[in-house]
């Protein structure tokens, strides 16, 4: 139904609701009148068909009553069959009995006694009853009584259904109707509401509703489509409004954006120049176009002591150095008289009392149209660069100084030569005076030359162009060879030198070369320094930390004030100087040098003058190695009594090699010597040195060739090979020891040299030996 | 040549204390006829008993000596013996140094590295003068 009347609340359905309803009550009063009117014509209609069959009953019965004849009465009764509308026809006498009756079939039984009044008409159980008096000639008879069928809801429900139908009928007529007036009215109007539908929820204001013919219709369609038509309109007026808006609100978003950015910029920009300001030491400064200070950095304000309001204007003056005050107020006000550029030392005081150097640094500033806004600029700390000059200024002086003493140096051995020379010149001179002479020559040319190795030697170091050669070496043979370098100047000074060591010796991981330098430098600053007959103490430590050779003396001491610098390059104590014992002071650099590379410390302790001092070698405790044989006690300083060996000498310079050997042949030791390369090979072969002694360049063979063939041989596989070179360059070494050389020395060889590396490694040989000995004792068990 | 003036014997003492000069000098000297070297000192406390001792016309005096320093003396040496020359041997080259030297009185300075023939130009120098 919904479906036929539309929506309920649609135009649609009440329109529909209306003709039917309009038509139903249209109808349903027509039948009810209809009804009304049939059913009094009905009632009338029986009543009156009824009584005239009683009068015609009446009159024919009459003369039957009249005569008591009920046959015919009963005859005449019964001829009411023909009529099927009466149900029962009774006769009552004038008594009120019955007299005769006649009933259909079914039809109730008419009551025996009935007091009757004529022409009565009464309806009881859907029947209609009618009572007639029977009268003849003016005489009552008795009474005849007729009911007939009154079927009322028969009739009613004839008449429902005709109405029913008629109404059917009239609903149909009425439903096309109102379909034809829905397409007509309801049509236009639904198609408006469509579009408005659309319009809501497609957001489509270009949509119109279509005309129709309908006028009423017609006028809203155009009225709603002026509205849309105005609405489009304002609404693109808002559009275009809105647009602008959006327009001007993005131009001021960006406007913004970049102001923002411009700020941003801007402040990281101030950072950036505060950041730079504040890295400088002392910050910066600003001044007006009148010379006037505005601003200084807090560093520099603190580092015064001072506000910006007594910085500010020339404030800052005033806490100029008194000397500088003048010069730096004159040139400043020059400079703002000019407009020139700001370049000044001067030395401000600082809140801590002290004077600081200070470089202010500055530049004149201009507006675009290039007149002089003021100055900008910074103030540096130059006490750093004034402590480095200072300390240039320093080293050079001590340069100067070194340079006259190595002159001075340098030149004092000279006369006592030149002048021994001179002496040799002379005739008439005895034996022992040509021996001076000859003496004095040998120890000033030595003398030079200690003092060039040193010189060289430092020199090395500083350039780092000194290489050690570590390997294990005894702790006593470090002393040793100390000890032996030193001992002539010792004794020709009468000292007395003590030496202690532990009991047992021990190896330590050494250039042995290097660290016995070191301890004779010390020693001879000692016996130097030291009053003849004086006391000096050379000791060996050790623990587990570090091994420690002090030197200890009774001599002159070193006052307190030059004891952190004694150490230094150059540095040489004056009362030193005064001891006319010479020296570059280098002697101490070169010890500190030599024992650093050894990830080692040295200090030195001193009373004061006067008092001796003690000077400490520490070297750290990981470079020891136990020994595997343990030494006797008092190996020390037995020196001289070490084991002999037989050594091959090799040089074509027969004179080096005969003196070498005459010098070592002396000690004790069996010597060879040997001119040529193949020479050497064959005394070799012959002889089975301990120690073969090669000179590198010979002419037929190169030393090194000699010793890579020494080395192939089964005597020459394990013995000692020196290498004596004239240069003794970097590479000359590193090549020797490529060749199979276990040591390298440089030309003329020292005899002392050798006879230490002859004695240690015959040593090493005879414990290695007795203690392989005494394992294949041990095995043959 | 004046034979005369080469005749006279010019005496000298040496205060020097390096041992190898102390040793040297006096033959070098000697080897001249008209000098001669009488004694030789490591001291400053014993040079004016020396030039005492052997008539000094010459004291030969190194600047650093054991026992002190001959600059400090010198003042006092010129004073007690005026007759006296003194001559420093030195192994300084400084200016101010040699000035010093000058002003406390020595008659010459001469530096250690000269030949002998420049010591003894000195020594006639300083007796002519």
């Amino acid at each position: 139904m919904s479906s036929l009347f539309g929506g309920g609340n649609s135009l649609r359905s009440k329109l529909t609701i209306v003709v039917l309803l309009t038509t139903g009550v249209a109808l349903l009063t027509m039948t009810t009148a209809l009804l009304h009117r049939d059913l009094s014509h009905y009632w009338e209609a029986l009543a009156a068909d009824l009584n005239t069959e009683a009068g015609i009953l009446a009159l024919s019965t009459a003369p039957a009553m009249a005569f008591d004849d009920r046959r015919t009465a009963q005859r005449n009764l019964s001829a009411l069959s023909a009529k099927p509308a009466v149900l029962t026809a009774t006769l009552y006498g004038i008594d009120g009995q019955l007299y005769a009756s006649y009933g259909r079939t079914g039809a109730q039984p008419p009551p025996a006694q009935f007091a009757a009044r004529d022409g009565h008409v009464r309806l009881a159980d859907g029947r209609m009853e009618l009572t007639r008096n029977i009268e003849q000639g003016g005489e009552m008879l008795g009474t005849i009584r007729l009911t007939a069928s009154y079927d009322l809801w028969e009739h009613v429900v004839a008449y429902l259904q005709i109405l029913g139908l008629i109404m059917a009928f009239s609903m149909i007529v009425a439903l096309i109707l109102s379909a034809a007036l829905r397409r007509s009215i309801t049509a236009p109007v639904a198609a408006l509401a469509t579009v408005a539908h659309d319009i809501v929820t497609r957001r489509d204001r270009t949509l119109r509703a279509s005309d129709t013919p309908l006028e009423e219709f017609s006028q809203i369609v155009k009225a709603f489509n002026s509205v849309l038509e105005e609405s489009e309109a304002s609404t693109r007026e808002l559009q275009q409004i809105n647009h602008t808006l959006t327009q001007q609100i993005e131009e001021t978003r960006l406007a913004e954006a970049a102001r923002r950015q411009a700020e941003r910029a801007l402040r990281q920009s101030e950072q950036l120049y505060r950041a730079i300001g504040e890295s400088i030491d002392f910050g910066v400064w600003v001044c007006d176009a009148s010379g006037r200070n505005v601003y200084a950095s807090d560093s520099f304000l603190q580092l015064l002591g001072v506000t910006q309001q007594q910085c500010s204007n020339l404030g800052w003056t005033d806490l100029l150095h008194p000397d500088d005050v003048q010069a730096t107020t004159s040139a400043w006000l020059e400079c703002v008289r000019t407009g020139g550029t700001w370049y000044r030392e001067h030395r401000f005081r600082g809140a801590d009392g002290n004077y600081h150097p200070v470089l202010a640094q500055g530049v004149p500033t201009r507006d675009e149209n290039g007149r002089l806004n003021g100055w900008a600029g910074i103030n540096l700390d130059i006490s750093r660069i004034k402590r480095t000059e200072d300390a240039l200024r320093d080293a050079d002086r001590r340069k100067d100084e070194f340079l006259a003493t190595l002159a001075h140096e340098l030149r004092n051995p000279l006369a006592p030569i030149r002048h021994a020379a001179r002496l040799l010149g002379l005739r008439g001179l005895d034996e022992a005076q040509t021996q001076a002479a000859r003496d004095i020559i040998a120890r000033q040319v030595a003398r030079m030359a200690l003092l060039l190795d040193d010189l060289l030697e430092v020199s090395r170091i500083t350039r780092g162009h000194l290489e050690l050669r570590q390997e294990p070496v005894s702790a006593a043979s470090l002393l040793r060879a100390a000890v032996e370098t030193t001992r002539p100047l010792i004794e020709s000074k009468r000292h007395q030198l003590l030496i202690r060591a532990p009991e047992e010796d021990f190896d330590i991981v050494v250039d042995p070369l290097r660290i016995s330098q070191a301890l004779s430098n010390l020693l001879t600053n000692a016996a130097k320094y030291t009053d003849p007959g004086g006391r000096i103490v050379l000791l060996l430590q050790r623990t587990d930390r570090e091994v420690v050779f002090s030197v200890t003396d009774s001599g002159i001491g070193v006052p307190a004030a030059a004891l952190p610098s004694i150490f230094e390059m150059f540095s040489q104590v004056d009362s030193a100087i005064d001891r006319s014992e010479g020296g570059l002071g280098i002697g101490l650099a070169l010890v500190k040098g030599l024992v650093s590379m050894h990830a080692g410390s040295v200090e030195a302790a001193s009373e004061g003058p006067g008092q001796g001092s003690t000077f400490t070698i520490r070297l750290p405790g990981s470079r020891v190695r136990e020994q595997s044989g343990v030494a006797p006690p008092g190996q020390v300083i037995r020196a001289q009594q070490g084991p002999l060996g037989r050594v091959l000498i090799v040089d074509d310079n027969r004179d080096a090699a005969d003196s070498l050997a005459m010098v070592l042949g002396r000690s004790g030791h069996e010597t060879f010597t040997a001119y040529t390369g193949e020479r050497a090979l064959q005394i070799g072969e012959r002889e089975h040195p301990d120690v073969i002694v090669l000179d590198i360049g010979m002419p037929d063979m190169t030393g090194y060739d000699a010793a890579q063939r020494i080395r192939r041989t089964r005597w020459g596989r394990d013995i000692l090979l020196l290498a004596i070179t004239g240069w003794g360059q970097k590479e000359d070494i590193e090549r020797a020891l490529a060749a199979g050389f276990d040591f390298h020395m440089t030309k003329p060889a020292d005899p002392e040299n050798v006879e230490i590396l002859l004695t240690e490694y015959l040593q090493n040989r005879l414990q290695t030996g007795s203690r392989a000995l005494e394992e294949r004792r041990d095995g043959s068990r | 040549m004046d034979q005369g003036e080469t005749q006279q014997i010019i005496r000298i003492v040496i205060a020097e204390d390096n041992d190898d000069l102390r040793a040297l000098l006096p033959p070098l000297l000697n080897d001249t006829p008209d000098l001669r070297c009488l004694a030789t000192t490591a001291l400053i406390g014993e040079v004016a008993a020396l030039i005492t001792r052997h008539h000094a016309d010459v004291a030969i005096l190194d600047i650093q000596l054991r026992d002190g320093s001959a600059l400090k003396q010198l003042p006092e040496l010129s004073k007690q013996f005026p007759a006296t020359r003194f001559l420093i041997h030195s192994g300084h080259s400084n200016p101010d140094f040699i000035r010093a030297v000058q002003a406390a009185g020595a008659h010459a300075y001469l530096r250690k590295s000269g030949d002998i023939d420049d010591l003894i130009a000195a020594i006639r120098g300083v007796i002519n003068r």
